[in-house]
């Protein structure tokens, strides 16, 4: 009986053990304090069923002019997964399978709390800053207007992942805060007027005033 | 011994063998997830190394194997009659015709000597092939300015840089040796521009290892001369958080509560100013208000005293907003309730200060329709102060 009683202290030490060892390395792999990887994050409304339609303004007549919205330019859900090597995979949802070209614009950005931030450049857009040039296809670091470094992305149907290498996970912002799309028509010739659409990843629910990308050369 | 020391031992091993064998299995368990790829006991570990990937085709991570020549050793320069001569050295033996599209770029000011191989071409205009050579100029055409010749020497890489092409060898920046099995680029995460296998830096500052031009036809175009109200990557949450860099102000709503006071302050057409003001109404719901006025005391700030409209809202909890100058000069603020897209435009014409405000109920298929001035009244432009603000009704 004694014996029982013994093995089932010391077992009972050796669970809570492992549930403390299970939680520091589950803690070590998560690099962002408000976001546990995996945990998907899905925008507050649902995708829609057709195109939407919204408008810009014409900077000449600022009047409003009207067009489509496409549902694969629209964000349906985020989550990020963590690799044995520590590599960070950011998985950016669309609503429909994103196409091989286009001939208007299209960003993604993922905000980090501060200044830092991803930006993917999808479709007909050349972004510069101070360090060099983000074509589209590629994806970048930024903080502010500076450069960090490039990273690969990859583009599979309706999703966009961007990796971050094990090295380059420290560069990033301890908080995820938001993942944006930015889209607008070719004849208007820029993404600052056009639609954006955000999904709110830090969980604080708070308004927010945002620059968009990108800020043009002085 | 007696009876009580013999069991007592017993149990005592007894709860040393529990604990060890516990222990050593969570170790074990532990232990297994944070190893690395299996590495085949037929490749010695000193003959290379593996690198992780995501294969999206798969959607999970891989390794492949790089072997140990494509590390780089060394870099010299030297002076000859007609130019110079760059030898890039390597850790082994280079393989006369590698199974994998393999990269050399030597990054200079705004030059790059490239070298392909294993059948991958590098897309400058004209574009460089395996097997070839060429320095190309680093900006958004990628144009090829000259083919240089190489050869290959053991473990060498050897260019000759023509005096003709102008360039300062001296300036070198940075090595780049990109490494993938042909096999799976297609599948690798970021393609051959992920997987850079060996770095070889002449400086101490942290640089950016460039993309290679990409091989669709690039889309180029200027951009408008927009300008955000917000600096670079800036994000500011109303209520605002440390990092913001807002502070209280003055109470700009009369609700007995002090608001926060944005660094904005953007000087416009018709010396004019534009800020952000953040008002506190109740724990869960603080807005946004863009305001226009003149910084008459030169503090190159929009103080309380000096605002005289507000031309932008943000009326919806948990909206999202941004704000803008276009190449005209009109100040524009979009705000977006994420929950139902219901989207609002303001425009502020500096030089007769007026406002027009269109709204979107998103979805409707009707895109944007004006709602100030009221298109009965036939102005083009109202005053500021006369839009029904919501902002003033909610205290």
């Amino acid at each position: 009986m004694r014996i029982a009683a013994r093995i089932a202290i010391m077992w009972f030490i050796i669970s809570a053990a492992a549930v403390g060892l299970w939680h520091l390395h589950k803690q070590r792999q998560q690099p962002f304090a408000n976001l546990s990887p995996g945990k998907v994050v899905t925008a507050q409304h649902p995708c829609s069923e057709t195109d939407k339609c919204t408008f810009y303004i014409d900077p000449d007549t600022t009047e409003p002019v009207n067009y489509k919205v496409p549902r694969w330019s629209m964000v349906r859900a985020f989550w990020y997964e963590v690799a044995r090597d520590g590599t960070v995979m950011f998985h950016i949802q669309m609503c429909a399978p994103l196409p091989e070209h286009s001939s208007n614009l299209m960003a993604l950005r993922i905000d980090f709390k501060g200044s830092r931030y991803v930006i993917v450049p999808l479709y007909g857009y050349t972004f510069p800053y101070t360090d060099g040039l983000i074509v589209h296809g590629e994806a970048a670091l930024v903080e502010g207007d500076h450069l960090l470094t490039f990273l690969p992305i990859s583009i599979v149907g309706e999703r966009v992942l961007v990796v971050v290498p094990a090295w380059a996970v420290k560069q990033l912002g301890r908080r995820l805060d938001y993942v944006w799309t930015f889209y607008a028509p070719e004849e208007y010739g820029s993404l600052i007027g056009g639609y954006f659409d955000g999904i709110d990843l830090s969980g604080l629910k708070r308004s927010v005033a945002i620059s968009v990308p990108p800020s043009p050369p002085k | 011994m007696t009876g009580w020391e013999y069991g007592h031992t017993q149990k005592t091993r007894l709860d040393w063998l529990i604990v060890v064998t516990g222990l050593l299995a969570i170790v074990g368990c532990s232990h297994a997830q944070g190893l690395p790829a299996p590495v085949p006991s037929q490749v010695p570990v000193q003959a290379g190394e593996w690198k992780f990937y995501y294969d999206v085709l798969l959607d999970r991570g891989a390794n492949y194997f790089v072997p140990r020549w494509t590390r780089l050793s060394g870099y010299t320069v030297e002076s000859l009659n007609s130019g110079y001569r760059l030898t890039i050295h390597f850790s082994d033996t280079i393989p006369p015709s590698p199974s994998a599209y393999v990269t050399v770029e030597v990054y200079f000011d705004s030059y790059v000597l490239v070298y392909s191989d294993g059948g991958y071409t590098y897309c400058s205009n004209p574009p460089v092939g395996s097997g070839q050579a060429g320095i190309v100029e680093m900006n958004e055409e990628f144009p090829l300015i000259a083919y240089v010749p190489v050869t290959i020497q053991t473990n060498r890489m050897v260019f000759e840089i023509p005096e003709e092409v102008g360039m300062d060898v001296n300036t070198a920046k940075l090595v780049v040796v990109r490494y993938v099995p042909t096999d799976i680029e297609s599948r690798v995460a970021g393609g051959i521009n992920a997987c850079v296998v060996s770095l070889l830096s002449f400086t101490n500052i942290s640089s950016t290892i460039p993309d290679h031009p990409n091989c669709h036809s690039l889309q180029r175009r200027v951009p408008r001369r927009d300008e955000s109200l917000f600096p670079p990557g800036a994000s500011w949450s109303c209520p605002p958080e440390d990092d913001d860099g807002a502070r209280r102000g003055g109470d700009y709503d009369r609700n007995g509560k002090r608001d926060w006071d944005y660094p904005m302050d953007k000087p416009i057409d018709n010396g004019k100013m534009v800020d952000l003001r953040g008002l506190d109404k109740t724990e869960t719901d603080d807005r946004f208000v863009l305001v226009v006025g003149e910084d008459r005391n030169g503090n190159g700030e929009l103080d309380d005293n000096e605002i005289e409209a507000p031309i932008g809202e943000c009326p919806t909890e948990g909206g999202i907003n941004y704000g803008f100058i276009d190449e005209n000069g009109y100040i524009h603020w979009i705000n977006r309730d994420p929950r139902t897209g219901f989207t609002r435009h303001f425009i502020y014409n500096p030089q007769n200060g007026g406002l027009k405000v269109y709204i979107d109920p998103d979805g409707d298929g009707k895109g944007g329709h004006k709602v100030y001035p009221p298109p009965s009244s036939g102005q083009e432009w109202g005053d500021p102060n006369g839009y029904h603000w919501d902002w003033k009704r909610y205290r």
